[in-house]
This record gives C-alpha cells, sequence and structure tokens, in this order.
C-alpha cells in the first residue's frame, strides 16, 4: 500500500526548469604537470625553508585567534607560515621534523565572493580568493564572526565591499596593497610564493572539484591545489612524503555554501595523506607556526 | 462480563497493564535499563541500575518494563546476559507467576552436558506412551497450549538445538509436529499467540567457566539485554520485596475488579495480548533510516560508500563528497570492533519488533497506550541491537554513539533538503517526479529526479554524512536507471491524471524488478 505524499508537501523538489540537471562536473583545465627542472629554492625576505623546518615554533590554541596572535607576536619581525612555506618546509624536511608530527593552520585564507566589476571572472560571477599571508581574517575579523554567527558551514562571514576592493585595487582592509594573480600566473610560476598576495579563481571552475584523496597525476594537475600550493615546485616531494595508497586529499565546501555571500576561512595543513584540508571549521582549533629571524636556533 | 463482551481491548490492555505494576509493586524494586530523552536528535544513555532524576521529556525504561510490553509482541524473545545474583530471574519468574499462575508457566535450566529439569527441553510438551510395547516419546498437544510463558535459564550452558525448536514454537518429534501456542479467542481465522518466553545467561567470562557464547543461530532468535546490576543502588529497599504466594489470584481479581471482565488467564491474556491489536507500522521517514544507517553503524563506512559511489559511476555519476580516513573514521572503526558479528536479515525484524516495543513503553509511560514509532525509536531499537552483539565484556554505550552519530546526520540531511515529516527523502523524489511528469511529461520527470541527485550530491561533513548520502543518492540513481530502462512504460503511466499513477507505477516496478536484484534491494522501500 502506497503512502501517497500530499503534492504541496513535496513541490519544492519537482524540476526547476530554472536549475540545472545533472551535467559533467565543471573542472578547469589541469595544471601542466611537473617539469624537471631542478628544484628551486624561494625565500622570504631573510627567511629560508631551513627556518621554517629548523626554527619554526608551533602556536596552538583552541580558539583561533588566541592562537594566531601568539604566532604573530612572536614573529613579529618575521612571518606565520602560509600554506605554501609550509608544504615547502614538509617537502624539504625529513618525517621526525615537527613539520610531519601534527596538523597546521595555514595563514592561508581561502574567502569567496563576488566580482563586482568582473575583473577576474565574467561581472557578478563568484571567484575564491586564495589569500596569502592573511589580511581580511585578522583574529579582531574572527573574533567579530564568532559573535556574529559563522555561516551554516562554519565560515566567517566577509563584508563585501573588502572583497570588492581587493579585487579592484589589490588592498586589504588594513591598507595594504597586495599583488594579485589569476590562475595562469601560479601556471607560469611566481617570484614570490611564501609572501602575502591573493590568486583568484572563478568559483565555478572549482565548485564541481572533487573534495578527496588523489592519486599523484591527479593531485599535481588539481588547480585547486595549486591555487592553494602557490607554486608547483615542493608538490612532488612532499606528495611523495605525505601520501598513503589513496593518494593525498584536497578537501573543500565550495559545492555546499552560498557563493552569493561574502564569507572566508583559513586552510589546515594534515600531519599526512589528508593533506590541504579547506573544509575545517574556523570554530576549531588553531596551530599556527611563527618563523622569527632572530630566533635563537636560527642562527645555529 | 467476559472477554467477548467487551469491545475496547485498548482499555483492557491499560487495565491489564495497570495492574501487572500494581500487583508487582511489593515484589520487584525497578531495576533501570535505560532513559531516553526525546528531541531533535535521539539521546539514550543506559543506565546499568541507576536511576536518574526525572527530567522533562525524558523516558527511564526498567526491566520490568520491558518484560510487560515484551508479552504484547509475538516476534521475538527477550535475553538477559548478567552475573549471578544481579536479579535475572526474579523479575521474570514473579511476572509470569502473577500472570500465569504456577500451572501456566514452566521453566527450562539448561545444564554443562543437557538440561537439568527433564531429559529434553522438549520434555514439558511431551508424554511418554507404550506402543507395542515399547515406550516412545511422543508430543502432548494438549501440553503444546499449556503454557502461556516459558522462562529459560543459563541458555548458554548446553546443546541449543531443542531449546531452539522451542524458542520457535514449533517441535518436531518422532515425525510429529506440535505448535506452542495458545488459541485466541474469537477469532475468525483462527489466531494463536505464541508462548513469552524470557531467558538468562552468565557471561561467558572466566568466573562462569561453564558459560559459553551463545551461537549466532541462538542469538538472533533473541534480543539480548545487559542485565543491569542496580543492587547497590536499589539497596536496602529491595528488602521488602518478595514473591508472594497468591500473586496469580491477586492479579486477576485486581484486574476483575476494574474491567469487570472474568475468567481464567487463558480466556483472557491471549485476547490482550494480541499483537495485530498492536500492529503498527514503520513510516517512511523510518524506513529510510533503518536503509541508511545500518551501512555505516553495521559495517565499514569506507566499504559501504565505496559500494554506493560504484553504482552511482555505473550510471556515469560521481559523488562529490567521500569517507575520510581521519579519527572519525577510526573511531567509528574502533567501535565495531567489538561486534561480534554483523547485522543479519532477522536483525531487521529485531529493530521494527523492539521500535515498536519502545514506542509501546513509551506509551504506557505517557498513559495513552497507542504506540506510535518515531525516528527515536528507532534510533534506540537499532542502537540495542547492536550493542545486543557485542563481545561479552566490551563498552556498552559505544555504538550507541554511532546510532546518534547517524541520526544526527540524517537530521541534517533530511532538514537541508526539506523532506516532509514521517516520509523518506527518496519517496518524496519519487512523488515529486511522478507530480512532475504528470503535468509536464517524462522529460520532468527524469530532471527532478536528477535535480535531486545533484541536490544530494554536495560535500559532507563528517563519515556518518557521507555513508548515509552515499546511500540516498545511490538509491536515487537507481532509481533513475529504472525510469530511463522504462521509458516508454512509465511514459504511460505519467499520461493518468490522478493517483493511479502510483499504483500503476508500483506494478511496473513489481513487475520488472526481477530483471536486477539492485533494484528491489534499492527502490522496494521507496515504492511503499
Amino acid at each position: 500500500m502506497i503512502k501517497i505524499i500530499p503534492r504541496d508537501k513535496i513541490r519544492h523538489l519537482e524540476w526547476n526548469v530554472n536549475s540545472q540537471p545533472i551535467t559533467a562536473p565543471n573542472v578547469p583545465d589541469p595544471v601542466a604537470p611537473i617539469s624537471n627542472k631542478s628544484i628551486v629554492q624561494h625565500t622570504i625576505g631573510d627567511l629560508t625553508i631551513e627556518s621554517l623546518i629548523n626554527s619554526g615554533k608551533p602556536f596552538y590554541n583552541s580558539n583561533i585567534p588566541t592562537a594566531l596572535i601568539e604566532a604573530q607576536t612572536y614573529a613579529s619581525a618575521g612571518v606565520v607560515a602560509t600554506m605554501p612555506y609550509l608544504i615547502a618546509g614538509k617537502a624539504n624536511s625529513d618525517k621526525k621534523n615537527y613539520l610531519w608530527k601534527d596538523w597546521f593552520t595555514a595563514y592561508t585564507e581561502e574567502d569567496v565572493g563576488i566580482d563586482i566589476k568582473g575583473a577576474y571572472a565574467p561581472r557578478g560571477a563568484s571567484v575564491l580568493i586564495t589569500l596569502h599571508g592573511g589580511g581580511i581574517l585578522t583574529p579582531d575579523v574572527i573574533t567579530k564572526a564568532y559573535e556574529d554567527g559563522l555561516t551554516p558551514q562554519n565560515a566567517a562571514k566577509l563584508l563585501q565591499e573588502d572583497i570588492d576592493r581587493l579585487l579592484i585595487d589589490g588592498i586589504l582592509p588594513s591598507g595594504e596593497k597586495i599583488t594579485i594573480y589569476g590562475f595562469d600566473d601560479l601556471k607560469k610560476g611566481i617570484s614570490d610564493p611564501f609572501g602575502r598576495y591573493a590568486v583568484v579563481t572563478e568559483f565555478d571552475k572549482v565548485k564541481s572539484l572533487e573534495s578527496r584523496q588523489f592519486k599523484k597525476k591527479e593531485f599535481l594537475e588539481n588547480p585547486l591545489v595549486l591555487a592553494r600550493a602557490g607554486t608547483m615546485e615542493y608538490l612532488d616531494q612532499y606528495f611523495n612524503k605525505a601520501k598513503d595508497k589513496d593518494g593525498v586529499g584536497c578537501w573543500h565546501r565550495f559545492n555546499e555554501i552560498d557563493s552569493t555571500l561574502a564569507q572566508g576561512r583559513l586552510l589546515y595543513l594534515s600531519d599526512s595523506y589528508l593533506g590541504l584540508v579547506g573544509d575545517g571549521n574556523l570554530s576549531s582549533d588553531g596551530r599556527f607556526v611563527g618563523v622569527a629571524p632572530e630566533a635563537p636556533d636560527a642562527k645555529k | 462480563m467476559t472477554i467477548d463482551q467487551t469491545k475496547d481491548i485498548k482499555e483492557l490492555r491499560k487495565s491489564f497493564i495497570q495492574t501487572i505494576y500494581q500487583t508487582l509493586d511489593g515484589v520487584i524494586s525497578p531495576t533501570p535499563y535505560m532513559e531516553i530523552k526525546k528531541g531533535d536528535t535521539v539521546d539514550v544513555k543506559f543506565l546499568n541500575g541507576q536511576g536518574k532524576l526525572p527530567t522533562p521529556n525524558t523516558t527511564e525504561v526498567t526491566i520490568l518494563d520491558i518484560d510487560a510490553a515484551s508479552l504484547f509482541f509475538d516476534d521475538f524473545h527477550i535475553l538477559y546476559e548478567g552475573v549471578t545474583g544481579v536479579g535475572k530471574t526474579y523479575t521474570s519468574d514473579a511476572l509470569f507467576g502473577a500472570i500465569f499462575g504456577p500451572e501456566g508457566q514452566t521453566t527450562l535450566r539448561l545444564g554443562g552436558s543437557g538440561v537439568m529439569m527433564g531429559t529434553s527441553a522438549l520434555e514439558p510438551f511431551t508424554k511418554t506412551v507404550l506402543e507395542h510395547g515399547i515406550p516412545k516419546t511422543r508430543i502432548d498437544l494438549d501440553k503444546c497450549s499449556k503454557y502461556g510463558a516459558l522462562f529459560i535459564d543459563e541458555i548458554n550452558r548446553g546443546d541449543s538445538q531443542e531449546v531452539l525448536q522451542v524458542v520457535d514454537g514449533i517441535i518436531d518429534i518422532n515425525g510429529e509436529r506440535g505448535y506452542l501456542r495458545l488459541p485466541i479467542p474469537e477469532t475468525n481465522p483462527q489466531r494463536y499467540k505464541s508462548l513469552a518466553i524470557i531467558a538468562a545467561m552468565n557471561p561467558a567470562d572466566a568466573e562462569h567457566k561453564q558459560a559459553l557464547e551463545l551461537d549466532i543461530a541462538g542469538e538472533n532468535r533473541f534480543l539480548k539485554f545487559r542485565f543491569p546490576n542496580g543492587v547497590a543502588e536499589a539497596a536496602s529497599s529491595q528488602l521488602e520485596k518478595k514473591v508472594v504466594e497468591n500473586l496469580h489470584e491477586k492479579f486477576w481479581v485486581t484486574f476483575n475488579q476494574k474491567t469487570g471482565v472474568k475468567g481464567t488467564w487463558k480466556d483472557i491474556y491471549a485476547k490482550i495480548t494480541d499483537p495485530e491489536a498492536l500492529r503498527t507500522e514503520l513510516n517512511g521517514e523510518t524506513r529510510e533510516f533503518i536503509d541508511v544507517c545500518l551501512g555505516y553503524v553495521g559495517h565499514d563506512p569506507m566499504e559501504t560508500y565505496e559500494h554506493n559511489a560504484e553504482l552511482i559511476k555505473q550510471e556515469g555519476l560521481q559523488p562529490h563528497f567521500s569517507v575520510r580516513k581521519d579519527n572519525d573514521y577510526n573511531k567509528v572503526l574502533e567501535s565495531q570492533h567489538t561486534l561480534k558479528h554483523g547485522f543479519v536479515r532477522r536483525d531487521l525484524r529485531k529493530i521494527s519488533d523492539l521500535s515498536r516495543l519502545v514506542g509501546f513503553i513509551k506509551s504506557i509511560k505517557e498513559g495513552t497506550y497507542e504506540p506510535k514509532v518515531d525516528l527515536n525509536d528507532v534510533a534506540v531499537s537499532i542502537g540495542i541491537v547492536l550493542e545486543s552483539k557485542t563481545i561479552t565484556g566490551s563498552e556498552y554505550g559505544k555504538l550507541m554513539s554511532l546510532v546518534n552519530d547517524a541520526r544526527i546526520s540524517y537530521n541534517e540531511i533530511r532538514t537541508q533538503l526539506n523532506t516532509p515529516a514521517e516520509f523518506g527523502f527518496r519517496q518524496g523524489v519519487w512523488q515529486s517526479a511522478v507530480y512532475s511528469g504528470q503535468e509536464k511529461g517524462f522529460e520532468a520527470y527524469l530532471n527532478t529526479i536528477n535535480q535531486n541527485i545533484t541536490a544530494i550530491n554536495s560535500q559532507n561533513r563528517g563519515p556518518a554524512q557521507a555513508t548515509i548520502k552515499s546511500r540516498l543518492m545511490a538509491d536515487l540513481v537507481v532509481l533513475r536507471h529504472f525510469s530511463k530502462t522504462y521509458e516508454s512504460e512509465i511514459s504511460k503511466i505519467l499520461n493518468e491524471k490522478d493517483e493511479t499513477a502510483f499504483a500503476l507505477f508500483t506494478e511496473l516496478y513489481d513487475a520488472k524488478k526481477s530483471n536486477a536484484s539492485i533494484y528491489e534491494h534499492r527502490l522496494g522501500s521507496i515504492m511503499r
């Protein structure tokens, strides 16, 4: 005996001509495979990858803003490690190093908003801004986001005007001007992958990417991996060390979020095969790595 | 007044249960088993004999509640596991003694190499006759319908094959068959009430050397509860509790005073506890929860996901979510390691029956005496069945946490997809597709299914949500495949402009389901 559901109760499930039936995932062009050219050792100011490996100091707190403030205070003349810097550090360190012992919060934001002027996407379309070195999600902004309430997917609600200013003029809320790279710039290679800059990608091109572990070829060709890593230089080495039998992960929640709402979250780097984690809650714990040029260990 | 003159079985049921509690008030100290808290999520705590202060929307379930409610269900029996001296037999003895008296119940007590009380577990139902001067054991049909209840003590201390026959209610001896049951008065065609059975056993541990783990065939026939040890909690309040000799008479005199119904237990009991009078169907929501939950709580979620993902990929689609091998996943596996064996077909029936039992106990506590099974009852039941399958000595409650995870995740998905109460999401998608197709044709029908596959194909939070989503999505993908395969037939059905279309669709499904087992496994519960 079938129980018939009154149509009014399920009308919302019926096909809406304005919505999309299932189509093939909208995947951007794959990244070119890594070349055989020699590995370039990037730096950030006086800091090298070895600075991170040998004298980086983790700052853990169950409250993200507190952990970030502590790391920033420690590294006042240095840096809080971004995702590209952490990946390079793991790629160049052995598995006994502290970088392989724990997960870390990268000082890299993934912000989503509308490209009102159409600077990097069709006018009015959503974009993904991978902001290395922070700038929008400051401790104060995160704390206020807690008070105002996070999005249903646990990201901070941002001001669209902050997104506008960054996309149009390359200016952060602090007034600092940074370089904005398009995705094609990254594919060609940039000179300062460990620095503060933003990578802007059309949101529609990353929305349908799978969120899972990938085998090496898929991982290295994944455009979201490149946006997060900033450079291809260290990915091959990193993958080989981090992988398990299913490869290394690159996770996100793009398919769930309302991309018309300006929002941002921080990235995490897993201790091992879970890899690049972009679906962590902004309400969870934080563990940043501060690297200070004057750190005693750095002088050894 | 006799029972057949009384029309309102519900009132009789209420009086019968009230009489149980009233009669046994001075006999049994309540032994708290679990606490169920109602709300958006299920909250079940096993109390192990230690009650809590009552709070709003919370139901405390005691051993007597379980024993008493189980009399109304023929589909399963109760098995208590617990160390000697905690009172496993006491509550059941008192309950059976009150209702059935000394002549209407019997006890089987198994020993290490056989049955202590008689030569066979079947002995209470047999007689010895001389045939050509040779004594032969024959089934005694009178004895087969003599007892209303049977208590089996130390069920794990011997050969259980004969016991299993008794438990199943069908005994075979020397080519004869006997049915252990009571005729239910005034039923046409004649219906029968099964023997009420409660069993007990010591745990198979170092302290109980003759006790063995009950084999799977045995455990599958019972709903196993770990008997709580409430001795320390009840303490001196138990001292005055004792089984009095006239309990049976007291019970039925009280019942007669309440209802005016006269007669022996045989005249009244089977009619009042007729399971048909208490039949409660699970709705689409609860059925769907059983479908999606088992793959998470009773199996490796990764394997469940991968099987579903394989189905999805066969249809050319790709899930946008996955089960991650993270700490949450490892915790699931860790909890599942305590399982002695996974779910079997009989467990589905147990879950359904236990849900009704829990729903009934709640209705008793609330004073309605009309069971209604909701999602929490099913979640509780899945948890209890899972816990009953754990290895002796394992930590209690871990598997219930898994069920809670599944319950929360399923609820989130339903909320996200705006699924109407009491119906399953898959049901809703199928029926909305039919509505849409009736109005705009097959393309709209198929696009409705596609649209909802897309809606559910989003990122997940944790292994529970990924596993559940994979099942829901895979089932819709099977529906899509079925629909494309039988497009011409479905297009004709969609020309029907009323509810006939649903019936015709079900007929089509019934006619075609044998073409692929996956149709029956995945679509059967959608088209009910």
